[in-house]
């Protein structure tokens, strides 16, 4: 069975003292060695959860997988997507990759949208970015996409700046950029950890939605078990750089083995309608 | 300044160049008095020692009247760097004590402060010292340093205004309030630190304005006057031999142009050392 | 038997380009000493702008707010001052709620200077109990904020709360910035502090979960009016109105 994505002996180093705040700015200073020996696999369409505290790394596993990580900050090993060695790809190839068949989603939407463009034209320009040449074709499927991902209201909300929407639909708006194009793989970095928790819950059901819908692979990071209990059907543990549990959800959460798993797993609170409190 | 900047800026080698140029000025300007060979003021021969050349004796030349041109542009970097780092001080502190209290006071401060900035912006500030000397005289170096530093003091109100509002909607600044603290002391313990680097920007780029402002009054005649010696009225001194005597104004331009743009880089530099730390 | 903290009746309105907002719009509670009132809502309800017009931080348009019978929003100068050590606030963004040009120690040591409750050495030696208090260590004083890390930096504001030896603290969204683990840690000290210096807390959160353990009662908000408000177990195990019961299904369920 050849994976979809496929991580092998993984390793970020802050080679030098990287200026200013790093990634994971902990005690005195930066680390020196983000990711230690990262390896796993994941299949095509399945669900990942990649759960760790601020400092385990997460981030900087994510922004590796897209080759999105800052400068200074410098990635060792494999990681084959699709067969090919995304850290040897070259600039022009890994753009091209970007948004056709792998997307990102981060936490902070705001940072991510441009502040001088109105939504709607920045969904569309994922598509013309990539090749298609129809302006108006590229516009319809941007109003259906922010229409999918349960924005209400789209064609308002499409002719407004970032600032003039909610934090909830900002992250429907990176959502609908980062789906636009149909990807195989979506990683979506802590996409609700700046949300109301009703707005989170709306969120990652638009997620799973959009998962089940079109068997698209889900890599999932958060410092929250909880967050990623009901949409991942696996997930890793990364702790101080390093994987420390790889499982089945449900198996994490009934029988943690490193006490950083067990950590996590008291963590979440256990609270719900009646029924279904632990 | 926040430990983070300084150290930038000490790594930064135009920066320490810039700052070393700046001292090295300062410096002679403070030692002229024990390192002048000559009495600047002082004409030997006006016969036979008029417009002599650089040479061993007058490393930088006689002016018209036989006096040393380096004693001269020593005594002449006290009064002008004098007057320009009084002027910029001055304009520092009024700027920000104005700026603050718009910010910080607001309602009437504000309205006031920001008219008359407003207003004032649009005064050319050049004319306006003409028009005070032609009214009043020439002016001693001290009449130039309040005229200058009083006139230059808009853009520092401006910016520290513009940053202290800023800041005033911080949590730490809030946090501050809700322990009792009074404005006075949210604006010393909290708000100035945190506009200090802002204001040094302004302040090396104010030192680059006046610098020259100077210089021109004195060339004018309107600045500072003999026998006093400063950069612009040697300059106006050999306005006459400008073809002859390129020692008369190849020195006092340098010297001018090497200080602004010290203060210039330095500014740059500065205001690179903050982009980096500047928080969302 | 009258409460710690009374609210009557309370306006808070801002500018805005459309006229004015109303974010609490004639709300009412009491608290009682000693509880915890968690105030759970989402963005834009108003439970910020409650949280600040009762430290006076924002100037309420109406109403009234009595702490200890006292009538706050009559106070001014000095009597103002002296009241605010009796109630004080932590806030949610630990980057942006310390000053960063500040020790630990300087920030921590603000109140007590400011209320002259002890100097030099003897002030010093406060601020080593209060960051041992919190879960810091007295060589902590020292450092600057961006050497912590979040968790840390919400332990040295409690601390700062805490020098001016209040008796009610507003917690504002303390704990919604912070990792889970050390939310729960975090969480975890407040309760332990409301124990040993008798506080009453005012804790304001978004996410119920995080309330059950600590709440003694909790208070619903929508949209600048208090829809609910129950002792804890009832919110939770008999929600009276759907606006409550819609907060709850939003909890992320855990199947195992």
């Amino acid at each position: 069975m050849t994976s979809l994505l496929s991580v092998d002996a993984l390793r970020i180093d802050a080679p030098n003292d990287v200026p200013g705040d790093a990634a994971s700015d902990v005690r005195n200073g930066t680390r020196r060695t983000i990711l230690h020996d990262i390896s796993f696999d994941m299949a095509a369409g399945e669900t990942v959860g990649i759960v760790g505290e601020s400092g385990s790394g997460k981030t900087s596993l994510a922004l590796a997988l897209m080759g999105l990580l800052p400068h200074g900050l410098r990635a060792t090993g494999r990681v084959t997507f699709e067969g090919r060695d995304l850290l040897t790809l070259d600039d022009r190839t890994r753009r091209d990759l970007r948004g056709r068949r792998m997307a990102m989603v981060f936490q902070e939407p705001f940072t991510a949208l441009n502040p001088r463009q109105r939504v709607g034209a920045q969904v569309a320009e994922m598509a013309t970015a990539h090749g298609q040449r129809d302006g108006r074709r590229a516009r319809l499927d941007a109003m259906a996409m922010l229409e999918r991902v349960g924005l209400a209201e789209p064609e308002d909300r499409a002719q407004r700046y970032p600032h003039q929407l909610s934090g909830g639909e900002r992250q429907r708006v990176l959502l609908a950029m980062a789906l636009l194009l149909a990807p195989v793989l979506l990683i979506a970095d802590e996409p609700t950890s700046a949300l109301d928790v009703t707005v989170q819950a709306q969120v990652l059901e638009v997620l799973r939605d959009c998962q089940r819908e079109r068997g698209m692979a889900l890599l999932l990071v958060s410092h929250d078990l909880g967050v990623v209990a009901g949409t991942c059907h696996r997930t890793i543990v990364l702790h101080e750089g390093r994987i420390v549990e790889n499982a089945a959800t449900r198996e994490i959460f009934t029988a943690p083995r490193h006490p950083q798993a067990a950590a996590l797993v008291a963590a979440v609170p256990r609270t719900g309608p009646p029924g279904t409190r632990a | 300044m926040a430990a983070r900047t300084w150290n930038r800026l000490l790594h930064d080698r135009p920066a320490r160049v810039a700052a070393a140029v700046l001292a090295g000025a300062a410096l002679a300007a403070l030692l002229a008095p024990l390192i002048s060979p000559f009495d600047p003021a002082l004409q030997p021969d006006p016969v036979a020692l008029r417009l002599v050349a650089p040479s061993w004796q007058h490393p930088l030349g006689t002016d018209p009247y036989s006096r040393d041109v380096l004693s001269r542009m020593l005594h002449g970097a006290r009064i002008s760097l004098g007057v320009a780092a009084g002027a910029m001080l001055l304009s520092a502190t009024l700027g920000t004590a104005l700026g603050a209290l718009a910010a910080v006071v607001g309602g009437w401060a504000d309205a006031v402060v920001s008219g008359l900035v407003d207003i004032l912006i649009a005064v050319p500030r050049l004319l306006i010292i003409v028009a005070l000397v032609a009214t009043f005289g020439a002016l001693s170096p001290w009449w130039l340093v309040v005229l200058l530093g009083g006139s230059g003091w808009l853009t520092t109100a401006r910016i520290v205004r513009a940053e202290l509002r800023d800041h005033l909607h911080r949590e730490y600044v809030l946090a501050a309030r809700a322990l009792g603290a009074t404005d006075w002391r949210i604006t010393w313990q909290h708000l100035l630190p945190a506009v200090a680097p802002q204001v040094a920007v302004a302040a090396a780029l104010a030192l680059a304005a006046v610098i020259p402002l100077e210089a021109a009054l004195s060339f004018v005649g309107l600045g500072v006057q003999p026998p006093l010696a400063s950069w612009g009225n040697i300059l106006l001194d050999g306005a006459d031999y400008l073809t002859s005597a390129w020692w008369l104004v190849v020195f006092p331009v340098a010297a001018i142009t090497c200080t602004v743009g010290a203060a210039l880089i330095l500014a740059d530099r500065l205001r690179a050392a903050i982009g980096g730390e500047r928080a969302p | 038997m009258s409460a710690l903290l009374s609210v009557r009746d309370l306006v808070v309105e801002y500018p805005s380009p459309c006229g004015r907002v109303r974010a609490v719009d004639g709300l009412s509670l009491e608290i009682n000493r000693g509880e915890t009132l968690a105030l759970v809502g989402e963005s834009g309800c108003g439970k910020t702008s409650l949280g600040r017009a009762i430290v006076r931080l924002v100037r309420p348009t109406a109403g009234e707010i009595r702490f200890d019978g006292t009538d706050l929003l009559a106070l001014s100068g000095e009597p103002l001052r002296r009241m605010r050590r009796r109630a004080q606030v932590v806030f949610q963004d630990p980057k942006a709620s310390l000053d960063p040009r500040m020790s630990a120690g300087r920030i921590i040591r603000e109140g007590i200077d400011i209320h002259h409750l002890a100097t030099g050495a003897e002030a010093d030696a406060r601020v080593g109990r209060l960051l041992g208090e919190v879960g810091l260590s007295r060589s902590d004083a020292g450092r600057l904020p961006h050497e912590f890390s979040g968790g840390e930096r919400q332990r040295i504001a409690i601390a700062r709360a805490l020098a001016v030896e209040p008796e009610f603290l507003v917690l504002d969204e303390a704990v919604s910035a912070l990792d889970v683990i050390v939310r729960a840690q975090i969480l975890g000290l407040l309760a332990a502090l409301q124990a040993e210096r008798a506080l009453t807390y005012l804790f304001i959160a978004h996410d119920l979960s995080v309330v059950e353990r600590i709440a003694t009662r909790v208070a619903v908000m929508q949209r600048g009016r208090i829809v609910e408000c129950a002792p804890t177990r009832q919110i939770f195990d008999a929600p009276a109105v759907a606006y409550t019961q819609s907060l709850l299904a939003a909890i992320p369920r855990v199947p195992w």
